[in-house]
């Protein structure tokens, strides 16, 4: 927490590998500043290249989504509505309301809300991940402390996670870029924890927006922050931890300000596994009756 | 200490500065000098040797040889005859004899700090404090106070921001020197005369009190005044450095500069870094969406900004964060950009700068560069001949005076502000 | 540029922002409705939710090539059980060539092509990727063996109980790659089906269905054209393009709106549908006026369009938000 200085989880250091503690990510939004030092602080320790210089357009995300170059994103989000309890309004009386309430009555909390948001998303790291099922060559793994690594010397490139995720985390890196051909994506900084330390990002985020520390810990912390913003006004702050769906919760979740569709979040993300087994009987239902299709076309005809 | 070794060895005046070089630190497992060592040198030391006192800190340097007494207790007993030594005397008391290092302590015992950290000087957490306390000693409440007047000295919840044993009803004869010169219910001990200061008495171009001044390019006249600007600013009239009037139509929207996160002032760091430059690829303009329905500008559009000094292109960032103002019953809107492009690097924009107008506040000349008048043409901006038409036709510079603005000063004659005479304003007489 | 200072203009600009508070978007004259000043775009700045695949033209190619080789194993394993050497040889030759140009498909599509033989280094059944690589390899076991050993056969290079013995060792190892065949065929729909993509899975039970048909009437055309130009191979020909007319019918009926939008828009659309038609209806029009080998390459032709419209089919419906948030309502 914020204010617990070197005592924070996010600052001292930890056994958590050597003792098989799960961990996670707790993303706020609500003490994001949108400066986006965890993306810089990810790419330099784990030396992702950089992924493009292109204009977006999207308010001041020029970084678009996660990928095998970009480990962690900063989301910017413009929204026509209040923050909790903060002040708005125009200048001037502006708004169509205001323009017939006269100067001495206008309410800056009614007309013309508008918020920024800010959250830094990242890998998942599901608690039943599809990327780790789809994996042929069992590069993708589950670690000691409960999250996601990809085996960068072990995979050869398929591309099968890339479609796997329910999130589009992790992808397939292109040429000219180094490393190509692997797919990529965020490690949990599971060399830094093993050494006792704290993923980069957590280490830099200077608000404790990213939040690390024991998983069980950081979902209480989650919902006690809820219940805290509820009572301050933020009456759309919920949590995004799709426990109830086969994904089965998040290792990295996030406190949200509305809906998961503006975050480009999937309101009910699935593990691609739940559709094997649909899958599996059309195909052995078929590989079976064209054995005897075949069998039967060579006796009647044949 | 190779080069410590090398300059002992030599005779090269250029070397003295190292030869005299007191590198005496302790090192640490790692071979780095201990930064405790640092610390106690800062805090200060009586440099007496007085090998049995107590409160010597890291008593012995590199050599085991003794190096200094007892730390100083706080920069009081600091003393202008060599007797005692110290790195830096506001920080003084961050390590005295006690042994505790007071920078590292994170233990906050009051609603102060103390305890947490170290408030330099003296650790004293509130500048000032014997302002808390009535000019005869007593505290002005009970529930606030902080320092006050007992048994002869200045004690109280802080560290007392004035001489311990001062009484408060000192008076000075006239021919003290020093903080001895100020009475004792003075508290404001920096200032000459240790009173509060309600405004700045010398020393200032301007003054005494803040008022309100538009900037140099405004689109509305000073409500305040019959004169619109600063009466003291530096203009440094020249022809390249017109100013627009207030109100011009020409130039109409309110443009301003500002930082990105992401960059870092003008971009010559930032902007060879690339994972901090994909951040921010892009020049840019924010502006309001009811300026950009106006202009029938699209999001990401390149449009063109021009001033009188010049004209940039940028990509248009509609946003509703930019609001328009309403001023005198009048739409005026504003648009920002950010001024971390530049033509070097491997991440170019255009820079903010070519708006921009040299002038300079009348104290410390720093020049007005949040607050300028633009005008926006949608479309890219042209390049080479093209240019100079088109620039012609949006920002006449030909036939005109150096001084649109009509409190500039013509070129030539002073402006008013202290720096005019030196700079700007060439082809003066005099 | 508007006169700032006139009361209309004033007005009219009142009017804008009324417009864009109630609507969020303005209309007007120059003014692009659509397109701004911030369009609206669905999910977060319209930025893909899920990922499209990073696949190539090999991997659909490869469906096609597989499905085919592996059907024809069954159709050698038929042949050789109703006494028809030359085309059970000649189906086995289908499937040895497709089990070898399989794997060099796969690698090439690969990222680290110098890697693939990770594939074998585990075997997970929850992944169809690595159930498939395990079924390509053990086919290409059976079949390559399994064809020299009825080549040897055939051209009686040996005589005797080792004539007997190849040949039954020939039987065994053509059971083995007819069996799976069947899978290598069909367990491509399930590699596909299985995904985050929402095309995709939500016809999971259509798609192993359609390759494995698919793959079934392509090598029964291929061994047409190649002049096997028998009863069996035309009721099977026939069969497959029953089965793809039906599917085409299924696929046009079962529509998810904008969740599976790839399959009936676009340029996927086309290939998807179009591949439907030509393997489906005029493939059983063509042979039911009995012109078999152009019915033979109307099949193979949508069979092979098919599957590179479902790939591209993948790729756009990976970069749609609205498809993703559709799948889930």
């Amino acid at each position: 927490m914020i204010g617990e200085g070197i005592e924070s989880t996010n600052q001292r250091r930890h056994s958590y590998v050597g003792d098989r503690i799960e961990v996670g990510f707790f993303t706020d939004p609500t003490v994001c500043i949108g400066c986006k030092a965890c993306e810089v602080a990810c790419k330099e320790w784990n030396q992702v290249p950089d992924d493009g210089f292109t204009w977006s357009g999207n308010s001041y995300d020029h970084t678009g989504h996660l990928g095998a170059s970009t480990w962690r994103h900063v989301l910017f989000l413009e929204q026509d509505r209040r923050k909790g309890d903060q002040i708005t309004g125009s200048m001037g009386g502006l708004s169509p309301q205001s323009a017939t309430v006269s100067p001495t009555q206008t309410n800056p909390q009614s007309d013309d809300p508008f918020r920024w948001v800010f959250v830094s998303d990242v890998c998942k790291h599901c608690e039943e991940a599809g990327c780790l099922e789809a994996c042929p060559t069992g590069s993708i793994v589950r670690t000691e402390v409960g999250s996601v690594l990809v085996q960068n010397d072990v995979c050869n490139g398929c591309g099968y996670c890339v479609v796997s995720c329910p999130f589009g985390v992790i992808d397939r890196r292109p040429a000219p870029l180094a490393d190509a051909g692997g797919a990529f994506k965020c490690t949990f900084c599971y060399d830094r924890q093993k050494s006792g330390l704290v993923p980069a990002c957590a280490k830099v985020c200077p608000t404790e927006s990213i939040v690390f520390g024991r998983l069980d810990d950081l979902r209480a912390r989650g919902a006690d922050r809820v219940q805290h913003l509820q009572q301050s006004g933020y009456d759309d702050a919920q949590l995004y931890d799709p426990q109830e769906t086969s994904v089965r919760g998040l290792h990295a979740f996030f406190l949200i300000l509305g809906e998961p569709e503006a975050y480009g979040l999937p309101p009910k993300p699935q593990i691609p596994t739940i559709y094997l087994k649909s899958a599996w009987t059309s195909a052995i239902a078929t590989a079976v009756a064209t054995l005897i299709v075949v069998f039967a076309a060579f006796f009647f005809f044949g | 200490m190779r080069l410590i070794a090398k300059a002992r060895a030599s005779d090269d005046p250029i070397d003295e500065p190292l030869r005299a070089l007191d590198w005496w630190y302790p090192e640490d497992e790692l071979g780095e000098p201990k930064m405790e060592a640092v610390l106690a040198e800062i805090n200060g030391w009586k440099t007496e040797l007085q090998s049995n006192a107590e409160g010597i800190l890291f008593r012995k340097d590199r050599e085991g040889r003794h190096h200094h007494g007892p730390q100083v207790a706080d920069y009081n007993e600091l003393k202008a005859d060599g007797s005692t030594a110290c790195g830096a005397w506001i920080y003084s008391g961050v390590f005295n004899r006690d042994g505790v290092n007071k920078a590292n302590t994170r233990q906050s015992k009051d609603y102060l700090g103390h305890g947490w950290g170290f408030s330099w000087p003296s650790d004293r957490r509130i500048i000032y404090n014997r302002a808390s306390a009535k000019p005869n000693g007593e505290p002005w409440s009970e529930r606030k106070k902080l320092v006050w007047w007992e048994s002869e000295k200045w004690t109280g919840i802080d560290v007392p921001d004035f001489k311990p044993t001062k009484h408060p009803d000192y008076r000075p004869e006239g021919n003290e020197s020093g903080l001895d010169g100020h009475r004792g219910d003075a508290p404001f001990i920096l200032h000459e005369d240790g009173l509060g200061w309600m405004y700045v008495p010398k020393d200032l171009q301007d003054g005494p009190f803040p008022t309100h001044f538009e900037p140099l390019e405004s689109p509305v006249r000073n409500s305040l005044y019959s004169r619109d600007t600063n009466p003291v600013v530096n203009w440094f009239t020249r022809a390249e450095n017109r100013f627009a009037p207030p109100g011009d139509p020409h130039f109409p929207y309110v443009l301003t500069t500002y930082r990105l996160t992401e960059h870092h002032t003008a971009g010559g760091m930032t902007r060879f870094l690339s994972h901090l430059s994909e951040l921010q690829p892009e020049m840019f303009v924010e502006m309001s969406p009811e300026l950009a329905t106006e202009l029938k500008i699209n999001n990401s559009d390149y449009v063109c900004l021009v001033s009188l000094r010049g004209a940039i292109e940028a990509r248009a960032l509609v946003s509703r964060r930019i609001r328009p103002m309403k001023l005198n019953g009048k739409t005026v809107h504003q648009v920002a950009i950010p001024f971390h492009f530049g033509a070097a690097g491997p991440l170019r924009g255009n820079a903010a700068n070519n708006l921009v107008a040299i002038s300079g506040e009348p104290n410390v000349t720093i020049m007005e560069t949040k607050a300028l008048t633009c005008n926006i043409i949608p479309g890219r901006l042209p390049r080479g001949a093209a240019f100079l038409d088109w620039i012609e036709r949006y920002a006449p510079q030909s036939g005109q005076p150096a001084n649109l603005h009509p409190e500039q000063p013509p070129l030539g004659a002073p402006s008013g502000g202290k720096f005019s005479r030196i700079r700007g304003n060439e082809r003066s007489a005099g | 540029m508007t006169d700032q200072t006139s009361p209309a203009s004033e007005q009219r600009l009142d009017q804008l922002r009324e417009q864009a508070w109630n609507k969020g978007v303005v209309g007007g004259r120059g003014v692009d409705v659509r397109g701004g000043p911030i369009p609206r775009k669905p999910g977060y700045y319209g930025q893909p939710i899920v990922k499209p695949p990073v696949w190539t033209w090999e991997i659909p190619v490869y469906f096609f090539v597989g499905g085919l080789a592996g059907m024809a194993a069954i159709i050698a394993l038929a042949a050789l059980a109703f006494h028809h050497l030359d085309l059970a040889r000649a189906a086995m030759w289908l499937a040895v060539i497709g089990a070898i140009l399989s794997p060099i498909l796969l690698t090439m599509d690969l990222g680290r092509p110098r890697l693939f033989m990770n594939m074998l280094r585990v075997f997970k059944y929850k992944s169809p990727m690595s159930v498939g690589a395990w079924i390509l390899t053990v086919f290409g076991a059976c079949a390559g063996p399994g064809l020299i050993a009825l080549e040897v056969h055939a051209h009686q290079i040996f005589s005797g109980t080792l004539d007997q013995f190849v040949r039954v060792a020939a039987d065994l190892l053509i059971f083995g790659s007819a069996f799976l065949g069947m899978f290598l065929a069909t367990y491509t729909g399930v590699l596909i089906g299985a995904t985050a993509i929402p095309a995709w899975f939500l016809h999971r039970v259509f798609l192993p269905i359609h390759f494995g048909t698919a793959g079934l009437g392509s090598a029964a055309a291929l061994l047409e054209l190649l002049g096997h130009r028998i009863a069996p191979l035309n009721a099977i020909g026939f069969f497959a393009a029953a089965v793809e007319s039906a599917l085409w019918v299924w696929l046009e009926i079962d529509r998810h709106d904008a969740a599976d939008r790839a399959l009936h828009e676009a340029g996927s659309g086309w290939l998807i549908r179009g591949g439907e038609v030509f393997s489906g209806p005029v493939a059983l029009l063509l042979r039911l006026t009995n012109l078999i080998p152009l019915a033979a390459i109307s099949f193979l032709f949508g069979a092979l369009i098919s599957r590179l419209g479902w790939a591209l089919a993948g790729s756009i419906s990976g970069c749609d938000p609205e498809a993703v948030l559709a799948s889930q309502r």
